[in-house]
């Protein structure tokens, strides 16, 4: 790669080089042609054949450097690729040595881990065993403590319905007491309302009685007014005349008259 | 007691006078003993002029204790005058009471105070109750005993 880019490099060069004669001698040329010019010299033209010439000679120049670039290029190839070759051997070294140490590592690496897993296995190994030894002593140990709390908990439960009998025994009288008290309560507060209920249909009874009192009075009343009339209309038929002020004095006259000795015979 | 207090009698016909007179006198006897500057009131300055307190004043009493020593005896004779009670239909006026009463005493020789109670249920004539004993001379009994006759 670093070739390639030398040999472009260097064809750039030329090239450039070949342009800026040519651009130079051209300028050279109108300018000396000017300096003529303005010294009043006389300028000559190149000629044709001068001008083939010269391009000829510059095509020979041109090839000759080619070839040397060429030569030059594939000396630069040569040399690098002698220098590719020799990174390439050292790299392949360094990788080759790299793998050997690497494999080397892993080879140690996996004896450890070999190491470790003979380690893991063997504990393994012997926590199962434990851990059946563990299970069984365990179960033998869960066992006779089941059995142990098994009486217990009968004992318990024995004891625990004793004292659940006891308290429903004591909820019962408890609640039989209460009961009997809200009963004492309810019957006293139903006494209540029904002595405060027959007091007031008593009041309204004594009311009710009294209005009927009175209106029997007021309507005897009314009777007795429409008596008294009546009555006066028979004493006035049976008298043959009404019954004013100076008759009734009259009347009474009369019959004090007439019946003073048998009122007041006892106290002449 | 005197001609005075027939005089006093003559003037109480009919058991309210009787009452109203029985009033006036237990408050002049109130009155005896208590400061006479005291101001009456509008009933007792009537009462002034009542023929109660003429008839008092024509009396001589020494002291205000035989004043009503004297009062308190008034009081008792009045109560024992015999009572006539008397059922009449109408309203009768004082002139007829007064006749009555001056009838009265003329046929039994005493003072009667009249009790009159007014009932126009009698229709006429009068029901009688003298000293425990009820004579009914009402027209009321007689229409009463017509109709039964009658039916």
């Amino acid at each position: 790669m670093i070739q390639e880019i030398s040999i472009w490099f260097l064809l750039g060069l030329l090239i450039l080089n070949i342009f800026a004669l040519l651009l130079f001698s051209s300028s050279k040329n109108k300018k000396i042609n000017e300096n003529l010019k303005n010294e009043g010299a006389l300028i000559l033209k190149i000629s044709e054949n001068f001008k083939i010439n010269l391009e000829n000679l510059i095509e020979e120049e041109i090839k000759k450097n080619i070839a040397e670039i060429k030569k030059e290029i594939e000396n630069i190839q040569k040399k690098s690729s002698d220098f590719q070759n020799e990174l390439l051997n050292q790299a392949k070294k360094e990788i080759e040595e790299k793998i050997k140490q690497t494999k080397n590592d892993l080879k140690i690496e996996k004896e450890q881990i070999q190491k470790a897993v003979q380690n893991l296995k063997n504990e393994i190994e012997q926590l199962q065993k434990e851990s059946f030894l563990a299970k069984k002593q365990f179960l033998i140990e869960t066992k006779a403590k089941m059995e142990k709390l098994d009486s217990v908990l009968a004992k318990e439960f024995s004891s625990i319905k004793e004292i659940s009998l006891k308290i429903q025994e004591h909820l019962l009288n408890q609640i039989n007491t209460q009961i009997n008290i809200i009963m004492t309560g309810v019957e006293q507060e139903v006494f209540r309302l029904r002595q405060e209920t027959q007091e007031k249909i008593k009041q309204k009874l004594e009311k009710a009685d009294q209005e009927i009192q009175n209106y029997r009075d007021r309507k005897i009343q009314e009777i007795n007014q429409k008596i008294y009339q009546l009555l006066g209309k028979i004493a006035k038929k049976i008298l043959g005349k009404s019954i004013n002020l100076a008759l009734h004095e009259e009347l009474v006259k009369e019959i004090l008259t007439k019946s003073k000795e048998e009122i007041f015979k006892d106290y002449e | 007691m005197n001609e005075n207090f027939e005089n006093l009698l003559e003037k109480i016909v009919t058991k309210e006078e009787l009452i109203e007179i029985l009033e006036q006198i237990e408050e002049i006897r109130s009155q005896i003993f208590k400061d006479n500057s005291i101001k009456r009131n509008k009933k007792n300055q009537a009462r002034n002029n009542s023929f109660l307190l003429k008839y008092l004043k024509n009396l001589e009493f020494k002291n205000p204790l035989e004043k009503e020593s004297f009062l308190l005896k008034l009081s008792e004779n009045l109560k024992q005058l015999p009572e006539l009670k008397l059922e009449i239909a109408f309203e009768a006026k004082q002139d007829f009471l007064k006749y009555l009463a001056q009838w009265l005493k003329e046929q039994t020789n005493q003072k009667i105070i009249l009790n009159v109670i007014v009932k126009p249920e009698i229709v006429g004539g009068v029901i009688l109750e003298y000293q425990g004993k009820r004579f009914d001379f009402s027209l009321a009994k007689k229409i009463d005993e017509t109709l039964k006759t009658i039916l």
